[in-house]
């Protein structure tokens, strides 16, 4: 009897050792390539992580390998790669929550290669798929981001603050947007008063020089009408005084434009190296 | 300096091809930057000689008493009188001369038969001084 | 009996134990090169078949591992590997295809073309692959071409039709004369830039020098010494700008020619794959 149970131990050892070996394998496997990625050496890690893959037979780090390799390719700017291994760790993955984590993922990447349309609508699917009702904050979270990356600043505060009132990111958003300067009132207020678009941008050497132009071309303009020289008149008038008149809104406009893209920049780059929660 | 025109005709081109880089090598990681990128864009001359210097200083008054001033009027980028410190810079004062003349002379074309020029940014016709020199 | 059953399944547990399982044994390394060979992975797939090929010499794996150079575009190395297969090896027909390749990629033309005449080294198999590659090689450098009635036939059907319009066009390309250009416009200002087909510019270059020169004769009649002196310099150099000018934009017209009809071939060559053949290793 003895013998028989010792026969069934060793047999059954023998059967099992090389799956249990192959498991030890894999793990070893696995953190050889963490290892790797935690160390920076992504390109390394990818390689490493592939070939966990390829050994994997069963499948058990499908999902893991795929995110991992994404995150990799990711922190090399290569996003299109990116997007196709999260998007293969969607397929893969065992559960819904895991599922919505890597789609969470691709939205991401789109974000940060600025392919915003596609992020809404990926977006708009995880809102709409009953399973995922649960998790509306962070599908609203990533929409924010999404509006900040596509310079939407105050819709992006409302998407934050359908999360909390006073979320941060909400405050940041609305406080970029408030910084922001109107690019019409500009053009407008410079089309009645010249050169007062250039002061309400902060440009006031501008300003006062086109106040300058056009008021100097502006009383030539008029002067020569007044001493009945009407060709003198219109030659100027068109040439001189509408060209600077011109040129002063336009300027104005493009100010604006030009001192909104530096308050966006300053909020964005204040949200990447100063803003702790996680980010895309 | 054809072969300098062929590049710049790639330049020009390579954006408009969007397709997945393969990875041909070994890469590292890069940081990722958030912020946008302003509509700036500054000439640079290869080998400037004294009328060119000359031409750049009046240019920059130029630019600062009156072009940054009565707004965006010339249709072409680089605009003349970029255009006019570069020619002189690359072939000499006379011939830069003259080419600046033929384009101002282009500037003031009132048929806008602009066909031939490749249309880039801020719907300008793009028509560098590179182009008119080969060899 | 139990004895030696128990002897056999201890062998075989010590021995399942001792092997483990190598990722990096030379089998594996193969497995998972081919692996990342045939998912397009080529720089990955060329570290593996690296490694292999320090262990074990593999005819198969030698020129995968060339075809992952040529992949990543190290095209000498890839023609160095291609070469080292020449003989003792399954692909010698394959190689030798992909030597040339290598050298029409790596631009080295003049190399291509000496090895050409070595007869061995021409692929029965591929030999009309590897002589179209050569006929593209004229039609990328800037050279005269040879006579059209050999280098296009190795091709046949559509492509020899397509290959002997670029022909034509290259070897008389549509010019225009510069210096008839300038001549033109020397006599009628704008004329020149006419007969280029910029007729806007012409029309407005004649106006401006018409309109500068009229006001120059025009103040000289009324007197007005200094002011007919300036339109007279500006109409002088309206005019010689005009001139430059033509000539400039002929030049222009003509290189961007030649510049559309080498993107237009480049293009066609790579539509078709540089007409190389789909190979299985």
């Amino acid at each position: 009897m003895k013998k028989v149970i010792l026969l069934l131990i060793i047999m059954a050892s023998s059967i099992l050792s090389p799956a249990v070996l192959s498991q030890s394998e894999l793990k070893i496997q696995k953190e050889y390539a963490d290892n790797l990625f935690n160390s920076g050496q992504l390109f390394d890690a990818i390689t490493e992580y592939k070939r966990l893959q390829f050994f994997d037979v069963e499948g058990q780090y499908g999902y893991y390998t795929n995110i991992q390799i994404g995150e990799a390719y990711k922190g090399g700017s290569r996003f299109d790669d990116a997007v196709t291994y999260f998007a293969n760790a969607e397929r893969t993955a065992p559960n819904d929550s895991l599922h919505f984590d890597a789609a969470i993922n691709v939205i991401r990447v789109n974000i940060l290669r600025r392919t915003n349309d596609n992020a809404h609508q990926l977006l708009d699917k995880l809102e709409k798929d009953i399973r995922f009702n649960d998790r509306m904050n962070e599908i609203n979270y990533w929409r924010g981001w999404n509006f900040i990356f596509e310079d939407q600043w105050l819709v992006a505060s409302q998407v934050f603050e359908k999360i909390d009132k006073n979320h941060p990111l909400a405050l940041i958003s609305k406080q970029t947007d408030k910084n922001k300067y109107s690019v019409n009132f500009a053009k407008v207020i410079s089309y009645i008063l010249p050169g007062f678009g250039q002061f309400y941008t902060g440009n006031y050497l501008s300003g006062l020089m086109s106040i300058g132009w056009v008021g100097l071309t502006g009383y030539w303009t008029v002067n020569s009408f007044v001493e009945k020289r009407v060709f003198d008149g219109l030659v100027i008038g068109n040439l001189l005084f509408l060209r600077f008149y011109r040129g002063n809104y336009q300027n104005a406009e493009e100010f604006a434009i030009e001192k909104n893209i530096e308050v966006s920049n300053k909020s964005l780059k204040n949200l990447q190296n100063n803003y702790q929660g996680i980010k895309p | 300096m054809r072969s300098h025109f062929i590049i710049l005709f790639l330049l020009v081109l390579l954006p408009t091809i969007n397709s997945a880089q393969p990875e041909l090598k070994k890469w590292q990681p890069v940081k990722i930057n958030y912020e946008l990128k302003a509509n700036e864009e500054g000439s640079n001359y290869s080998t400037i000689g004294i009328f060119a210097k000359t031409l750049s200083g009046t240019k920059t008054l130029y630019k600062f008493f009156i072009s940054d001033l009565d707004g965006d009027n010339c249709p072409f980028h680089p605009s003349c009188s970029e255009f006019y410190v570069e020619s002189v810079s690359e072939t000499g004062l006379f011939k830069g001369t003259f080419m600046f003349i033929d384009r101002f002379t282009r500037d003031l074309n009132f048929f806008k038969s602009r066909e031939q020029y490749k249309v880039i940014k801020n719907n300008k016709f793009y028509d560098p001084v590179e182009y008119y020199i080969s060899n | 009996m139990i004895k030696n059953i128990l002897l056999i399944l201890f062998t075989f547990v010590s021995i399942s134990f001792s092997q483990g399982i190598n990722y990096f044994s030379i089998d594996n390394l193969k497995k998972f090169g081919n692996f990342l060979f045939e998912s397009g992975d080529f720089i990955r797939a060329n570290q593996e078949y690296r490694e292999f090929l320090t262990k074990q010499e593999n005819d198969t794996i030698r020129i995968r591992y060339a075809e992952t150079l040529f992949r990543i575009e190290r095209y000498t190395e890839a023609a160095d590997y291609f070469k080292s297969a020449f003989y003792n090896s399954s692909f010698e027909d394959e190689a030798r295809l992909g030597y040339f390749k290598s050298l029409f990629f790596a631009g080295l033309y003049d190399d291509f073309k000496k090895d050409l005449a070595i007869n061995e080294y021409i692929s029965p198999v591929y030999k009309n692959n590897i002589m179209k590659l050569n006929t593209m090689t004229y039609y990328i450098e800037a050279k005269p071409l040879p006579d059209s009635t050999i280098i296009l036939s190795y091709f046949e059907d559509d492509a020899r039709i397509k290959m002997s319009e670029f022909y034509l066009r290259k070897d008389i390309p549509l010019r225009k004369n510069g210096t008839k250009a300038a001549l033109l416009s020397a006599l009628i200002p704008g004329s020149g830039k006419v007969y280029l087909g910029e007729y806007g510019d012409g029309i407005t270059a004649f106006i401006a020098t018409g309109l500068l020169t009229f006001l120059a004769v025009d103040n000289f009649n009324a007197k007005h010494k200094l002011r007919g002196a300036v339109f007279s310099g500006l109409a002088f150099l309206s005019y010689v700008g005009n001139i430059y000018g033509t000539a400039l934009a002929a030049e222009k017209f003509n290189i961007g020619i030649k510049v559309n009809l080498d993107k237009e071939i480049r293009f066609y060559f790579k539509e078709n794959n540089y007409f190389l053949p789909e190979i299985k290793y």
